[in-house]
């Protein structure tokens, strides 16, 4: 039975991969990351996105002209400002770096030197670090601090594996047979927490990026 | 085309099947006010105080990672308390004595020195207070030392030959007190005055053979007057001032000297304060709480005393007095190359306000602050939310004075509490000082007004003699320079030396201030 659906699957493959291609490529561009978190009673905290980079190297595999599969490797960051109107000294910009494995099915569509192509998949990322800068403001001694602080992490705290859906939409140029640049913009939503429940009490605070970057593709 | 339009629906039933994986936060409360909503519960049940403890102290303490390494796990106390607090609910009757039990038993491993729980028992309609510090210290061995109020008769009486004398053969020596009870004390033993001057009065009046009428009313009144302050002592110092307030309106027509009106900021605000030079030109000072800027700063005795009395004015100024005598003299007698060092009392100090510190060591030391701590505030509703930490400076005296480079030593005991235990960090920085005497009882992160605790999402829960539950936290966490939390531990001294408190007690000789007298006589070099 096992080997009758290995062969129904091969079968169904087969004119698939009558057209496949590989390709790799580098990608880099900008990341903006929200960051959500219930405020509870904290009336004046706001916590406002924040502008980062992310650089990886890309793999695609072409069934057809427009069916592919892609997995990126990127360094990603994921950074956020949390900061009080009330009392503007309290003002923290986190930056966060995250190493990304994003899987997705690349579905293309239009002519043969641009093409279009929206992406739809998962991803899996791990926090590799965190550092948060700005000012503090002590009461107790009454004056306003200048930080700049690498964040260790806390392993009963902190989460440092992420997961969840990755979407994305570009163009893709064709400059030659073996050569093509792409612009995208593809979005990650993290379902993992950043931090793990370690209390009776729940907390639960998510990652949202959006990313616009540009790649080049090598097509073997 | 169809490709693209089945992509995009794909894309968009996934994220909103992502976006309902998300999950929502528990709701917390605000505990810094009174909230019907957050309280209301615990007025009529005990488990609604204990849900106000836990959950307040869960999102306020500043020091959860602390305790975690002690070894508490604050949900495992949540699951062993819960129940027993659902059990005093399942009772008619619960007494005072049965809540506090279990307040004990729950609160009582919490390390910071500061903490003080006051829970209103609905069943009998008394507030009960629990406070895990002062728990701890009777547990100690030198706990007897903590209430021993030290006095310096014995040094300041020139026979014993430990204190320098002027030209007159008087004592180098001061002291005022303006607590309760050191006013009252001054007015039942002073010659001249008060008490003395009303005995002799009536032993005037009695010996008169044929009194007029005013002479007989004067000593039926001054009898009076006399059984009356007896009853003071069996008051708390809030009700002793009041009544004797009241004594004094009423009898104000005896003119008896020292029957003045005491201000009853002297409850909160009173404070001992010694000073005298002792053999060697060793410059000692005590004062018995941090409240001297009250006294010495003009704006701040204006805000805090009502300066119109002429007996609060003066006595704030012999508090002023007692302090500069310390000051000027431990200044000129640096100047002249003659100081021998310094003394330091702080034991059986409670601690008190901050900016104190400008006046006593930060008064030895060069102006710009001294760092003696790092600290770190709350900055959110989890347990672990904590700022950076921060270089906690105490205040030095800004004004141009002379730095002391003689041996400082400070004293320090089981019952010498926070600013005390600041001050003693402070010592301990300086290449010539040294602290002395016993460890010290550990509350070293700081209490502020609920306004500024609130600033940080920390600190106090309940409002006092408001809320059922009202609980007294700090609202940061202090650090010694070396990084480490000492709550509910303590400062230990350089030089450890027990009081003899039956020798004390005896003679007058104080065996950790003859400690720092020797050590102070031979170099002070640590």
């Amino acid at each position: 039975m096992r080997s009758k659906i290995i062969m129904v699957f091969v079968a169904l493959l087969l004119p698939l991969a009558a057209q496949a291609q590989w390709r790799v490529g580098v990608t880099g561009g900008a990341t903006y990351n929200t960051f959500s978190m219930d405020r509870q009673y904290m009336d004046d905290f706001r916590i406002d996105g924040r502008w980062g980079a992310t650089a990886g190297v890309s793999c695609q595999y072409d069934f057809t002209d427009w069916l592919a599969v892609r997995a990126d490797l990127n360094w990603t960051q994921k950074n956020f400002r949390k900061h009080r109107i009330l009392h503007n000294q309290i003002d923290f910009k986190y930056r966060n770096d995250y190493l990304q494995l994003p899987v997705t099915a690349v579905f293309s569509f239009g002519g043969g030197t641009l093409r279009g192509f929206c992406k739809l998949g998962v991803y899996g990322g791990y926090w590799l670090a965190s550092h948060r800068e700005g000012t503090d403001y002590n009461n107790f001694a009454d004056y306003t601090f200048d930080l700049s602080e690498q964040l260790k992490f806390n392993p009963e705290v902190d989460q440092r594996w992420d997961f969840g859906p990755v979407g994305g939409l570009g163009v893709q140029y064709r400059i030659s047979a073996r050569w093509a640049v792409q612009a995208e913009a593809c979005y990650y939503y993290s379902v993992v927490s950043t931090t793990r429940q370690y209390m009776r009490v729940s907390d639960y605070r998510y990652n949202s990026t959006a990313a616009i970057q540009l790649g080049v593709q090598y097509i073997f | 085309m169809k490709q693209i339009i089945i992509g995009l629906l794909g894309a968009g039933l996934l994220l909103l099947a992502a976006s309902s994986c998300r999950k929502e936060s528990d709701l917390l409360m605000n505990f810094d006010h009174y909230d019907y909503l957050v309280f209301g519960a615990a007025e009529k049940s005990f488990v609604g105080k204990f849900e106000v403890l836990w959950n307040g102290l869960n999102q306020n303490y500043a020091i959860w990672d602390y305790e975690a390494a002690q070894g508490i796990d604050w949900d495992a106390v949540y699951d062993e308390y819960r129940p027993q607090f659902e059990a005093l609910d399942e009772r008619e009757t619960v007494s005072d004595e049965d809540l506090t039990a279990l307040l004990k038993k729950f609160l009582g491993p919490l390390h910071d020195g500061h903490l003080s729980f006051t829970v209103k028992n609905h069943k009998t309609g008394r507030s009960v207070t629990v406070s895990p510090g002062l728990e701890r210290l009777k547990q100690r061995s030198d706990f007897a030392e903590a209430t021993v109020l030290a006095n310096l008769l014995y040094y300041i009486n020139p026979v014993h030959g430990e204190v320098v004398t002027n030209a007159e053969g008087l004592p180098v020596a001061a002291e005022y007190s303006t607590t309760p009870l050191g006013i009252l004390t001054r007015f039942m033993t002073t010659p001249g005055i008060g008490l003395n001057w009303i005995n002799a009065k009536i032993q005037e009046l009695a010996a008169v053979e044929n009194p007029t009428d005013l002479q007989a009313y004067v000593l039926m009144q001054l009898v009076k007057l006399r059984e009356s302050f007896s009853e003071l002592a069996k008051l708390s110092d809030a009700g002793a001032i009041a009544m004797w307030n009241d004594l004094q309106k009423e009898y104000a027509f005896l003119s008896v000297p020292g029957l003045d009106p005491i201000d009853p900021n002297f409850v909160q605000e009173g404070i001992d304060v010694k000073f005298a030079l002792l053999k060697g030109n060793i410059a000692y000072f005590r004062m018995s709480t941090f409240a001297l800027s009250r006294y010495l700063e003009e704006k701040n005795s204006r805000e805090h005393f009502d300066m119109s009395v002429p007996a609060t004015q003066q006595h704030v100024q012999q508090v002023k007095q007692v302090w500069q005598s310390w000051f000027e003299i431990t200044q000129l007698l640096h100047k002249n190359g003659s100081l021998g060092g310094v003394i330091i009392d702080l034991r059986g100090n409670g601690g008190g306000l901050v900016k104190d510190s400008r006046y006593l060591v930060g008064s030895l030391v060069p102006a710009g602050g001294i760092l003696y701590s790092y600290q770190r505030f709350k900055r959110g509703t989890g347990r672990y939310e904590y700022s950076a930490m921060m270089p906690g400076r105490l205040e030095t005296m800004e004004e141009a004075h002379e730095t002391i480079t003689e041996p400082i030593v400070l004293l320090i005991n089981c019952g010498s509490v926070s600013m005390s235990e600041s001050s003693a960090l402070c010592v301990k920085t300086l290449p010539n000082g040294t602290v002395i005497g016993q460890r010290s009882w550990g509350a070293l992160c700081p209490i502020i007004g609920n306004a500024e605790q609130s600033y940080n999402y920390a600190g106090n829960i309940g409002v006092s003699g408001v809320t059922p539950v009202f609980v007294q936290v700090p609202a940061m966490a202090s650090f010694t320079l070396d990084g480490e939390l000492i709550e509910g531990k303590g400062i230990i001294p350089d030089i450890e030396v027990a009081l003899d408190v039956n020798q004390y007690g005896a003679t007058g000789q104080d065996t950790q201030l003859d400690c720092a007298l020797q050590f102070i006589r031979a170099g002070g070099v640590k």
